[in-house]
């Protein structure tokens, strides 16, 4: 039993580490995004496009993170 | 324990010996996307001048939702004609059904709890005899039922499991066919026969079919213009756009209840590997091997290992992408199937199920795009960096 509420905690604690940065990292990113486009609106088509880019890299890290946890509950249950 | 609701399946039907229950979820899911389409088609109807009553709530609804999304105020009425209201008869309708799930599923959660002898409670026992004579009068009432003692784990993980459907022999081997691969199938006859039907007799105005595959074509290509050179675009479309339409179809089967291929993770991993082996083989064939070579000691030769471990984890991140999100939302969903199977599924379907599995397949699409653009780009600025340094050269010689 005692085993079984571990894997739970650590699945919990993977997926929470890994969303908290995650969404500070794609918090950042369209952050400055929105400052460049507000400052030169007529470029906002590549910001866009880098941005789009930048973030599926960064939900990249959190969803390893998901698939980590889903492991842990699904294998070592 | 806990105790929850079943998946109450009302029917049950084989689908080339994949047993597909239809539950009161997926029926409401069903529902709310076929009033999102008949909103969108009715909303391209001239309505008329006056709202009165009910399309009144919903015309202010919907100029309230336009208003967020457009970040303008409603054009006031004046010369011009009206413009058709997007989604109004959808914010009815929905709204419709919801109150009426609501009041539902309420009912059934409220009528089978052991209520305390509160004033809720009072209010309760006050109106559960209502409640129960609707539910007993209804064709809803048996399916409602409460089931207990269920063990969610063992389903959730029943469920994730890859079934046989059926197998045969090959030359003394036994080939299995898994119920993932029949989907897979199903998404690749669907794709044909639209590219089928949407191709041929092309007319100078676009009208139906013609402008939905127009605008798809559109939009890929829009796609690809921001991470390739404009030359290459023409040439990947059909690429980058049929394994993005692929995988975007494949998980969309999970609306209808059938087995997503990508919570396998074969299917995502076999992608990856394949996507991979085209980027570098069309790459190849856009800049020729030496080009490749080039792109590979770009900006400097100390790069190459880098670049080389780069391919393996761009394999491994385009895999566990896909698959991390499809097999989550999988699992999300049939959580959310067990634990309420009436009102739930439909909402959050509409992301997990429609949005995620779209938007997942759009950036396998994207991604495949961005390296052949990225590569291809590379050999190029290689090659220009190269004739500057032999120009130089031949200034000071």
């Amino acid at each position: 039993m005692a085993a079984t509420s571990l894997i739970g905690l650590a699945a919990a604690l993977a997926i929470a580490i890994a969303a908290f940065g995650a969404a500070l990292g794609i918090g950042m990113a369209s952050g400055k995004a929105f400052d460049a486009a507000a400052r030169q609106p007529e470029i906002f088509g590549k910001i866009q496009a880098l941005l789009f880019t930048a973030i599926i890299f960064i939900e990249a890290t959190a969803i390893y993170a998901l698939v980590v946890s889903l492991l842990l509950i699904f294998v070592l249950k | 324990m806990l105790t929850f609701f079943e998946i109450h399946a009302i029917a049950r039907f084989d689908l080339l010996g994949i047993s597909v229950p239809i539950t009161v979820g997926m029926v409401v899911q069903w529902a709310m996307m076929a009033l999102v389409f008949l909103g969108v088609a009715l909303s391209h109807r001239q309505t008329s001048d006056v709202p009165r009553g009910f399309r009144n709530f919903a015309e202010i609804m919907s100029a309230t939702l336009r208003r967020i999304s457009t970040r303008r105020a409603a054009p006031t009425a004046g010369h011009r004609a009206r413009r058709p209201i997007p989604g109004e008869s959808l914010s009815a309708a929905v709204t419709a059904v919801l109150l009426f799930l609501v009041a539902f599923w309420t009912t059934e959660a409220v009528t089978s709890l052991p209520v305390e002898k509160t004033p809720v409670g009072a209010l309760v026992d006050a109106v559960t005899p209502i409640f129960l004579a609707l539910k007993e009068r209804t064709i809803l009432g048996p399916v409602l039922e409460r089931f207990s003692g269920q063990d969610i784990g063992a389903e959730i993980s029943a469920s994730i499991q890859v079934r046989e459907v059926f197998g045969f022999d090959l030359f003394g081997f036994h080939v299995p066919v898994a119920d993932v691969v029949v989907v897979m199938w199903g998404v690749m006859a669907v794709l044909f026969v639209a590219a089928f039907f949407l191709g041929r007799r092309f007319r100078p105005v676009p009208k139906g079919g013609q402008l939905l595959a127009e605008n798809l074509v559109n939009g890929l290509q829009a796609l690809c213009r921001t991470v390739m050179e404009p030359e290459l675009v023409d040439r990947y479309v059909p690429y980058v756009g049929s394994i993005g339409l692929f995988i975007a179809l494949c998980n969309v089967s999970s609306v209808f209840r059938l087995p997503p291929p990508a919570k396998n993770p074969a299917f995502p991993i076999g992608l990856a590997v394949l996507s991979i082996a085209s980027v570098i083989v069309f790459s190849i064939r856009e800049v020729g091997l030496k080009g490749f070579a080039r792109s590979m000691l770009y900006p400097t030769g100390i790069m190459l290992p880098f670049k080389i471990i780069d391919f393996a984890t761009k394999i491994i991140s385009l895999s566990l992408r896909l698959f991390g999100n499809i097999f989550g939302a999988f699992v999300f969903m049939e959580f959310i199937n067990i634990i309420m199977p009436i009102l739930l599924p439909g909402l959050v379907g509409l992301w997990f199920d429609l949005a995620d599995g779209i938007i997942q397949g759009l950036v396998f699409a994207y991604l495949n795009a961005l390296y052949i653009g990225e590569i291809v780009e590379n050999a190029h600025l290689a090659e220009h960096a190269e004739h500057a340094v032999r120009a130089g050269r031949a200034e000071r010689g």
